[in-house]
């Protein structure tokens, strides 16, 4: 049951709002009222009670916004019983009254930010969302403004393992108060800001927090069977690129990065591993008995030695096999 | 933009995705585009037209358009098909993206500038189709409306064009004096004719030179046009409204698409329609309109698109099959069915006199008339469309395929007493004509690829040679060349049946020894 003031923003505007919610049925032929009142009740009462808490004034703006929103959300199954995942409900429950001082000013940009780059974070194969809302909602008291909670958003979501915006991140990351990105990347207080970017910029499977770098120094698996949820419908073939690696399973074609936050597979064409740009070097790693070798260390591979097949980068080996769906990646 | 705004959303995935093998980026701006828009959205750079058109396609076809029709099929690899009914006839699935002819067709029609004419029974669209033309190009909803011709059989040619003013009438020393006040719909961009085979004949011809030389004159005044595109609906497409209409207007259409029938499992989106009284032709959003600059880039860009040789070479080989008439002329050249139609003679008569080619298997026999050039003109600018709309640089044989049943709709016309319709298995294709036209397509196709003529095309290759240029060409090469084409025709004719194709053959290579010929004369006159 919707109660305070939320219940008497609704109460006045009722018709405003039914007819907003007539458009949304016509919209969307499924639209599911009953999501939409949990969805009212559960993710915008919270966000709407802290903003009055906060800045009552907008109380009215900032509600009318989250409804408009939620009708959206609710319409497009992004919340409700038929919706994929949790993930907007959470976003809406845990991390937006987290920055309610920010969304006071400029509640539109907020509620999309946060909740888009989750979205888009939970859709990505091998990113970790649950990571990024903890630490969004860990760092809240430090953002002050909407363009740092714009560069913030975008910094943790590469070390959730959004590892394609690894360059775009560490650009944004050397815009920010070196505190800051510091404190985000998981480093020592007065570490050396320059120094740090310079050591990740050398080494993608380097970061200063050193319990990210144990997590991944074992390697990284992806892929794996489709029949049982992965992304390969056959043992993969692969290519080394600058950006990682073109991959082909079957007739389905992937563009596969790394670094130390993680590993995600990204569509790509047929043209592109065909005849897209590739690296050719040294294999800098080999293989004895069932370990691989890199200066780094030795690794153990639980795969049989028969047919094994090492691809390389500047930085990373992967280890494929005609016995096996999944790709192993080591660092070099 | 509001986050919640009815009919006003466009598509921001591109609506025709293709693979491309280009520098990867990755932005961490698209770590905030999603679902819910966020009003700061970076201004997109200047939109690809073609582009846009399929943004506009998509927009119709998802909220204009109730019940589209797939009818325009497109396969990337195999289609699931199934045998339906006692007919067995085909319902495809196609594999790749299709597309609804009632929108498509005329969508290239605004595009490039031509005809359209709606055909069908009343109340499916046809009317609404052309106001959602109109409205693309710009114009208030209220002046396509108004500016919209309605045949009736009282309409006169002050009706359709303007009046002289009464003043001026009654004033004017001479002609030139009488000012005219014209009609407000002669300076559309985009025209629209209601039931034009309801305007009476006489103002008919005051139509057709509106269509045809895009001006108007009343009392030696004119009125130059804008160019602008066509829309013409009816009933039916047979002339069979009031007034027959007359066959220069006929011809003045490039394409003719047919209104299908509305699909009753479509009923509630019509019931909510009504409920909530929506004219969608009234929630066009703004990025979807096409300014007139707009149109004259995307016509340039039409006209840039390729037709390869392999699909121009089958286009020509379609075209051959029908113009060759052997009874109809004594000489070489006048054996054509313009020849018959133009004596006036019994169609039935001549044709029995046809005799010693297969009836069944020469396509020629399936036609009472050939292709026209305007017709030929008209198919390739709407093939070069088509692709356009795909977003393709060059024609596949495939888009010829989709735009040429419905350019030759009211064009070719079928003999219906040809053998080829007395088959039971073809039975159908004497009421629908564009399954008919796609067919035949289809079977000329098949003889071009038994004829190999993909490969083995010696006439292609003279005319290539031909097109090289005489510049430097000896004497003695000329002299070579012309022996090699006496040489294919002697082969050719030597106990063949003539077939339209070999006829147009055995021009073209008349047409090159002719200029052979000159060039020799002129060579040694030097």
């Amino acid at each position: 049951m919707i109660s305070g003031p939320f219940a008497q923003v609704l109460a006045a505007g009722r018709s405003q709002f039914n007819a907003r919610v007539v458009e949304a049925r016509r919209r969307y032929p499924a639209f599911d009222v009953q999501a939409l009142a949990d969805f009212l009740q559960d993710g915008v009462a919270p966000v709407v009670q802290a903003v009055s808490a906060h800045m009552p004034d907008r109380l009215a703006m900032i509600a009318l916004t989250a409804y408009d929103i939620a009708l959206d959300l609710v319409g497009q199954a992004f919340t409700g019983i038929g919706a994929r995942s949790k993930i907007v409900d959470r976003v809406w429950q845990e991390l937006l009254p987290a920055y309610i001082h920010i969304l006071v000013n400029a509640p539109t940009e907020v509620f999309a930010l946060l909740t888009n780059a989750a979205l888009n974070i939970e859709k990505t194969s091998g990113a970790r969302v649950d990571q990024w809302l903890s630490e969004m909602k860990n760092i809240a008291p430090l953002i002050t403004t909407l363009s740092v909670l714009q560069a913030t958003g975008q910094v943790l979501a590469w070390r959730a393992g959004m590892t394609h915006f690894r360059e775009g991140g560490m650009a944004i990351a050397d815009t920010l108060p070196p505190a800051l990105s510091l404190q985000m990347l998981g480093a020592e207080a007065g570490s050396d800001w320059q120094l740090i970017k310079k050591q990740m910029q050398q080494d993608p499977w380097w970061c200063p927090d050193i319990k990210q770098m144990n997590v991944n120094e074992h390697g990284i698996s992806i892929g794996h069977f489709t029949g049982l949820g992965g992304a390969f419908p056959a043992p993969p073939e692969l290519r080394a690129c600058e950006y990682g690696f073109w991959v082909k399973s079957a007739d389905r074609y992937f563009l596969l990065m790394a670094d130390v936050y993680g590993a995600v597979l990204h569509g790509a064409s047929q043209e592109e591993f065909e005849h897209g740009p590739v690296l050719t070097g040294p294999v800098a790693a080999t293989v004895q008995g069932s370990s691989l070798l890199t200066r780094r260390g030795k690794h153990n591979l639980n795969l049989p030695a028969k047919e094994l097949v090492l691809t390389c980068n500047l930085h990373t080996v992967a280890v494929s096999s005609p016995y096996t769906y999944g790709i192993s990646l080591y660092p070099l | 933009m509001s986050p919640f705004n009815i009919f006003n959303r466009i598509s921001q995935a591109p609506t025709n995705p293709r693979p491309v093998v280009k520098p990867r980026q990755f932005d961490v701006a698209a770590l905030y585009q999603g679902p819910v828009q966020s009003g700061a959205a970076a201004v997109a750079g200047e939109q690809a037209l073609d582009e846009k058109l399929r943004q506009a396609y998509f927009w119709i076809v998802n909220n204009a358009i109730i019940s589209p029709h797939y009818d325009i099929e497109y396969n990337e690899g195999p289609s699931q098909t199934y045998a339906v009914g006692d007919s067995k006839r085909t319902l495809t699935l196609p594999s790749a993206q299709s597309y609804s002819s009632f929108i498509l067709l005329p969508l290239l029609t605004f595009v490039t500038r031509k005809k359209c004419l709606f055909v069908g029974g009343p109340g499916r669209g046809k009317t609404a189709s052309a106001i959602l033309m109109g409205v693309l190009s710009g114009a208030p909803v209220r002046d396509v409306r108004r500016a919209m011709q309605h045949g009736h059989p009282q309409m006169t040619i002050a009706d359709l064009l303007g009046n002289p003013l009464p003043s001026d009438l009654m004033a004017a020393q001479n002609m030139d004096d009488i000012r005219i006040a014209w009609r407000k719909w002669l300076g559309m961009r985009v025209k629209i004719v209601d039931e034009y085979n309801r305007i009476p004949t006489r103002t008919q011809s005051a139509l057709l030179t509106v269509m045809g030389d895009n001006y108007a004159e009343v009392l030696g005044q004119i009125f130059e046009c804008p160019e602008s595109a066509w829309y013409l609906t009816a009933n039916d497409d047979q002339g069979g409204g009031t007034y027959q209409v007359i066959d220069a207007l006929r011809d003045r259409i490039d394409v003719t698409v047919q209104a299908l029938a509305f699909n009753p499992r479509f009923l509630n989106d019509l019931l909510v329609r009504i409920e909530e009284n929506i004219r969608p032709e009234e929630l066009m959003p703004r990025e979807l309109i096409f300014t007139e600059e707009e149109v004259d880039r995307a016509g340039e860009e039409i006209r840039q698109i390729e037709v390869p040789p392999e699909v121009r070479h089958r286009l020509e080989f379609f075209c051959s099959q029908f113009e060759l008439f052997e009874t109809a002329g004594a000489q070489f050249e006048y054996m054509t069915k313009d020849t018959a139609r133009l004596s006036g003679m019994d169609w039935g008569q001549l044709v029995a006199a046809d005799n010693g080619r297969d009836r069944l298997k020469d396509l020629g026999c399936q036609t009472m008339n050939g292709v026209s050039v305007r017709n030929l003109m008209t198919l390739l600018i709407f093939a070069k469309s088509l692709a356009y709309f795909r977003g393709n640089k060059s024609v596949e044989l495939d888009d010829l395929r989709q735009v040429l049943p419905f350019v030759l709709l009211d064009k070719l016309h079928p003999d219906i007493d040809a053998p080829f319709f007395s088959r039971p298995e073809n039975a159908a294709y004497k009421t629908d004509r564009l399954g008919w036209l796609r067919r035949l397509f289809d079977l000329s196709n098949d003889e071009f690829n038994r004829l190999d003529l993909d490969r083995d095309d010696p006439v292609g290759e003279l005319a290539a040679e031909f097109a090289q240029g005489l510049n430097d060409v000896s004497e003695r090469d000329t002299r070579a060349r012309l022996m090699r084409i006496e040489r294919l025709i002697g082969d050719r004719v030597k106990g063949r049946k003539l077939y339209g194709h070999l006829y147009d053959d055995l021009l073209k290579l008349k047409y090159l020894h002719q200029r052979y010929t000159n060039y020799l004369k002129w060579l040694r006159s030097q």
